[in-house]
């Protein structure tokens, strides 16, 4: 199974290397979306399909609590799994994510490997080997 | 000073993790590159009931997009002044959320922000430290802990 994956942060940066963190993964990706906040992620959602979101917590306009609650209201996408990004270090906060919704969270800053492990619990096993394939990157 | 070797520690780690560089502390550069050079600043802000604690981070420029260019790993001439202020702004958060992690969890984080605040308060309550990479000064660090009225 492909995974249509949606990145939410208001960093581009941290955007730009977890998208290169995922290509570079091994795992089965299909597209890769981007949003800068929970409203934007929400907009992506309405038209296009996506298996995983991998979101911040800290944003403008719209934060990830704010974000998990909206999703939990829409049945058409309070199935899919939200990984949390994030430098929140409040427990009670964090499981106030999990009790919204989250299916679990890793701290910034975070190794590859991190999210690379974690991601095995939902996505599989990597389809190929790390490093083997590497598109678009500027190296 | 607590938060400042709390700060240090946050710095190294978050350096060294995500933009594969090892930063010292303690150095003796005498050129004057980095006093001349033109810097980018991230601040952020850590706040209990009782106080909050400013971590301002002044980066020179082309240290900057150094780090930028690590960090997303590109090459530095791809890298915008946008991107650079993107990317420190980030660095400011995680070095913010490494610290309260630290702790706890008893301060919250606020949104880091770009630029030198106006004001850091007195000056007493701030302490300030160098960044250094291979014995070059590339930036400085100041914080201010300031205590709620």
């Amino acid at each position: 199974m492909s995974y249509n994956i949606l990145i939410v942060d208001d960093s581009s940066s941290m955007r730009k290397v977890i998208r290169k963190i995922l290509q570079i993964s091994g795992f089965d990706v299909g597209e890769i979306f981007e949003a800068s906040n929970g409203k934007e992620a929400l907009e992506v959602l309405d038209s296009n399909w996506v298996d995983l979101i991998l979101s911040d917590i800290h944003m403008p306009v719209m934060d990830g609590y704010k974000f998990l609650e909206e999703l939990k209201k829409k049945e058409d996408f309070n199935h899919i799994p939200v990984v949390l990004i994030t430098t929140e270090g409040d427990e009670s906060k964090l499981q106030k994510a999990m009790s919204l919704g989250a299916h679990g969270y890793i701290r910034k800053p975070f190794e590859p490997d991190q999210i690379r492990e974690y991601l095995k619990g939902i996505m599989g096993e990597p389809v190929y080997a790390v490093g083997g394939i590497d598109e678009g990157s500027d190296f | 000073m607590q938060w400042v070797e709390l700060t240090k520690e946050a710095i190294s780690k978050t350096l060294e993790t995500m933009f594969f560089t090892l930063v010292e502390f303690n150095g003796t550069d005498e050129s004057s590159a980095y006093e001349n050079a033109d810097k980018i600043s991230s601040r952020i802000k850590l706040s209990s009931d009782k106080t909050s604690i400013l971590i301002v981070i002044s980066i020179a420029e082309s240290f900057a997009f150094q780090m930028a260019a690590d960090f997303t790993g590109t090459i530095v001439d791809k890298v915008k002044r946008e991107d650079a202020e993107d990317c420190l702004r980030e660095f400011a958060n995680m070095v913010g959320g490494y610290c309260v992690n630290s702790i706890g969890g008893r301060y919250s984080l606020g949104l880091p922000e770009i630029g030198f605040p106006s004001e850091i308060g007195d000056p007493n309550q701030c302490s300030s430290f160098s960044l250094f990479v291979l014995g070059e000064k590339f930036g400085e660090v100041a914080v201010c802990v300031v205590q709620s009225k």
